[in-house]
């Protein structure tokens, strides 16, 4: 195994800092719902690269204690 | 020095969770939750060269391969649980936190009848 993939926290952290700011523009500007759906939105998007490593770790984990 | 590796990786993956915790607390679980994974796969590979050594151990002794694989699969279970339980009560989610921690302990007390059974059988043959 490679070193560590640093750049998927700073690419989930850049993502969550720009639908934190797309978010505050839609609501200041009136579109209550728009907003709602870009962090719903966003919240999945994440959840699946999330969702990807844990799968890769907990395979790892139970190659290596023979599951 | 994977070691360092993963306290940078902490200390940046801290900075970023507190500045976006205030604004978007849902992200800022998801990536706390990343950053756990992180750091978990980086250890996890190290715990290989360990498991190889514990057979090799295993072999020059009585014990079975079948206790062993037991052992591991236990310890497995008990990793990945208390990651899940950490996870849950880091998400302010104690009550599911805690019945995960029940179906681990649960499913490890399964994974050992076998070995309470062999125990059984070697003090039945110690009686007379």
């Amino acid at each position: 195994m490679g070193g560590i993939n640093y750049l998927v926290i700073l690419q989930v952290a850049v993502f969550g800092f720009v639908i934190a700011i797309l978010h505050s523009i839609l609501e200041n500007s009136g579109r209550e719902e728009y907003a709602q759906l870009l962090v719903l939105l966003g919240v999945i998007v994440v959840m699946f690269t999330v969702i990807r490593w844990m799968n890769e770790l907990f395979s790892s984990i139970r190659a290596m204690f023979q599951f | 020095m994977d070691i360092v590796a993963i306290v940078f990786l902490a200390v940046v993956g801290v900075v970023l969770l507190i500045i976006l915790r205030q604004t978007r607390p849902e992200l800022a679980l998801l990536l706390s939750l990343l950053l756990g994974v992180l750091i978990f796969a980086t250890a996890v590979p190290r715990i290989g060269m360990i498991v190889n050594t514990l057979g090799s151990i295993a072999g020059k002794t009585e014990v079975g391969s079948l206790h062993l694989s037991t052992l591991l699969k236990i310890v497995g279970v008990a990793y990945i649980a208390e990651f899940g339980a950490q996870i849950c009560r880091d998400a302010q989610e104690g009550a599911i936190a805690t019945k995960v921690e029940l179906a681990g302990k649960v499913i490890i007390m399964a994974l050992s009848v076998p070995i309470v059974l062999v125990i059984l059988d070697s003090v039945l043959q110690l009686l007379p």
